[in-house]
């Protein structure tokens, strides 16, 4: 068991910038996950510490060993794909067996070894099975036994679950999740599905463009995102994103986009400390955030067109024309709105989000 | 009544296997109907069917009323747009897109000018209008998944055959591409067949939703229909987000009334569900539906509570979901975001007073 440390990481292929200045510290024991969309740098980070790619620049540490140097099978990681890449002609024992077995240890603690990781996962009833003829679930306890079963100190995961059916994903999820726990090994969880990542994780890793966005654990990505990126990348539906202005207002503060305006919490207008009136902001409204009415609510409240609805569970999602935006509210079903319908907007200042248009930087300060 | 689209048992068989069981279904003029299961449902193969790629081993497949079995793909008036996306790499967006106006069997062709304004709706449609002059190489996989359905989207045939047209797009965008996509449908009125394996596109844009599983139809109807009338198991656990809980449980009179157990404690039928079962044999044995959103998690025990433990709390942000233990069997629950219960804590589930949805264990059926 151990932490992983990255100190300044840089990973250049050519002149192409995979992965820039990264510094990050994965705790013992800890589910952690790097998320990002395609080409943001999770995965060539993910590979620099399994050492599959070199290190272009910083130190990689694996407990209290600078690992940079280190050849993959020394370093005492291990890897989960999202196939398994499980040899289908063999039983489920010597799948699990396998990477013992290659490494000459005695059949009798071999043996010793295997049941014990069967025990844990639960594959005692099936370790005689060739592994073709089990389910998916079972398939894939088998592939985490195989790589746990030499006691690596790291787990590492990319996308082990992200094409199976949402069902069976789900399900998988919390399968993961148990065994990381119940086995208490330090593992890095690479995805692009922030569902995943939310349901999962103790701590999120955002990285977008090579470069590392956030670190904080699910409920601070999700109620305190650093900046426009990992607000709009988590959460679903994603945030409205509204050019607006800050007015000052009978001694309070308002947001003001279009029609819609939104009076600040006394402690929101405090914590903007030093950012002048009239300033320009992106308010960031999560759909759950907005109001629809039949008929005008209240003041501040701005005039739009149902453009679309989508029925969720006992929720819809209205795609609503505010002007020339659009903007997504998740409202309750119950609510019998029409496509077509004109409807008033309001917004709860209470989940207001808002950013600075240059830096794109969170003006409440993050997580 | 002419369809747009009609499958009539049709069969189609891949050496010895049956990808299509007797799949007979219906699209009507002007429709948008979703085809939704998990992957290996047979989705493609009856797009292929359709689309006259493949040809069907038995059954009959009508498009506006004539029989289509023999007639080649290109004099079926049908245009097609797959996940993968075979754009021509030398061809810019534009003549990407313009290029089935212009082939040889399009005659007689539109004049120049009506073309270029056809190609200029699709792109505003699909929001690429400013990538109409760079080169396919050039652009990201949503955008050339969003090429390749323009391509489909600029004729108009009598009917649209759409395989996972926008799998690949980020969760914004696909919200307001849904959007526009189902608008320029209606507004044009051109029937559509549309394969997904994601049932909140499904919902979302289906006029009716055929639900496919190895081949087979399980049910045909409107969103509304599926979800509060579910045919079976499989679709009622299959849409709605979180899917519903469905366990084992018995079916007993307490003095009048109908009543289920469920950890112990009796939950009264809902006087519908009530009258199907006084209607039906006697079955002591059932499998009981419960949606997630319906069910309030206690952290103290209160009359008619059914006691349950701890399994995983997963955050999603805007809620969390909570999946607990109830003698023996799991179920979902939702709960506000701001409550994690560590594993193993007890808890106490309280029903709203609600639909309860019963099927046969043996068949799988609704009850």
């Amino acid at each position: 068991m151990a932490d992983v440390r990255l100190d300044h990481v840089h990973k250049y292929y050519g002149r192409v910038r995979a992965v820039e200045d990264l510094t990050l510290e994965v705790r013992d024991q800890e589910l952690f996950f790097l998320l990002g969309p395609s080409g943001c740098g999770k995965s060539s980070t993910m590979r620099m510490i399994a050492g599959l790619e070199v290190i272009t620049r910083g130190d990689i540490y694996i407990g209290e060993t600078r690992v940079n140097d280190l050849e993959p099978q020394q370093r005492n990681v291990a890897m989960v794909f999202e196939n398994y890449a499980l040899y289908s002609y063999l039983t489920a024992y010597e799948n699990i067996a396998f990477p013992l077995r290659v490494r000459g240890m005695a059949p009798a603690e071999v043996d010793r070894r295997v049941r014990e990781m069967a025990e844990l996962l639960e594959l005692t009833q099936v370790l005689s099975q060739n592994v073709r003829f089990l389910s998916g679930g079972q398939q894939q306890r088998v592939g985490v036994a195989r790589a746990l079963v030499r006691r690596p100190s790291v787990l590492l995961l990319d996308e082990p679950i992200s094409h199976l059916e949402m069902e069976l994903r789900a399900r998988m999820r919390i399968e993961l999740k148990r065994m990381q726990r119940e086995l208490a090994v330090t593992a890095i969880y690479v995805t692009h599905d922030q569902a995943e990542a939310m349901a999962m994780a103790d701590r999120i890793g955002v990285m977008n463009l090579g470069r590392l966005q956030q670190v904080g654990t699910p409920d601070e990505i999700y109620r305190h995102p650093a900046n426009l990126f990992v607000a709009g990348f988590v959460g679903e539906p994603p945030m409205n994103f509204l050019a607006g202005r800050l007015l000052r207002d009978d001694g309070g503060m308002v947001a003001s986009v279009g029609g819609l305006r939104i009076p600040l919490p006394a402690g929101v207008a405090t914590s903007l400390g030093r950012v002048p009136a009239q300033a320009e902001v992106v308010v960031g409204l999560r759909p759950t955030a907005l109001e629809l009415f039949a008929a005008p609510p209240r003041d501040g409240a701005a005039a739009g067109q149902i453009r679309f609805l989508e029925r969720r569970g006992d929720t819809q999602i209205a795609t609503v024309a505010l002007g020339d935006t659009m903007v997504l509210a998740e409202v309750p079903v119950a609510l019998r709105f029409r496509e077509g319908d004109q409807v008033w907007v309001g917004a709860s200042p209470s989940d207001l989000h808002l950013f600075d248009p240059r830096t794109e930087t969170n003006l409440l300060g993050a997580g | 009544m002419v369809h747009a689209l009609e499958f009539e048992r049709v069969l189609k068989r891949f050496g010895g296997k049956s990808a299509i069981k007797e799949l007979s279904f219906t699209c009507a003029d002007g429709e948008l109907l979703v085809l939704f299961g998990p992957s290996g449902a047979g989705k493609t193969t009856t797009i292929l069917l359709a689309a006259g790629l493949q040809e069907a081993t038995a059954g009959t497949i009508r498009i506006r009323g004539r029989v289509v079995n023999k007639v080649e793909p290109r004099h079926r008036d049908v245009a097609v747009a797959f996940e993968s996306y075979a754009l021509y790499p030398h061809l810019t967006v534009r003549e990407n897109i313009i290029f089935p106006l212009i082939s040889p069997v399009r005659t007689p062709r539109l004049p120049t000018a009506d073309m270029r304004r056809r190609v200029q709706d699709v792109a505003d449609v699909l929001q690429i209008a400013e990538l109409l002059d760079r080169a396919p190489g050039q652009l990201s996989g949503g955008q050339r998944q969003r090429v390749a359905l323009a391509r489909a989207l600029v004729r108009s045939p009598a009917l649209y055959l759409l395989d996972e047209p926008i799998a690949h797009l980020d969760a914004k965008l696909r919200h307001l591409i849904r959007g526009e996509l189902r608008r320029f449908q209606r507004e044009r009125g051109i029937a559509t067949v549309l394969a997904t394996p994601d049932q909140l596109e499904a919902i979302a844009l289906g006029d009716r939703i055929a639900v496919i599983r190895a081949g087979e139809l399980q049910q045909i109807g409107t969103p509304d229909e599926l979800l509060t009338e579910p045919a079976n198991e499989f679709v009622a656990a299959s849409l709605g987000d979180p899917p519903m809980s469905i366990v084992d449980s018995t079916l007993e009179r307490l003095g009048d009334d109908l009543v289920v157990r469920w950890g112990g404690k009796p939950l009264p039928l809902d006087p519908p569900t009530r009258r199907r079962v006084a209607a039906g044999p006697w079955r002591p044995r059932v499998r009981v539906g419960v949606r997630p959103w319906e069910v309030t998690a206690l952290g103290v025990p209160v009359e008619g509570a059914v006691p349950a433990t701890v399994q995983i709390t997963e955050p999603f942000g805007k809620w969390s979901v909570v999946t607990v233990r109830v003698d023996g069997s799991e179920a979902k629950v939702r709960v506000p975001p701001e409550i994690v219960y560590p594993m193993g804590t007890r808890i106490w589930l309280k029903l709203r007073p609600t639909r309860l949805y019963l099927f046969d264990p043996d068949t799988g059926r609704a009850i």
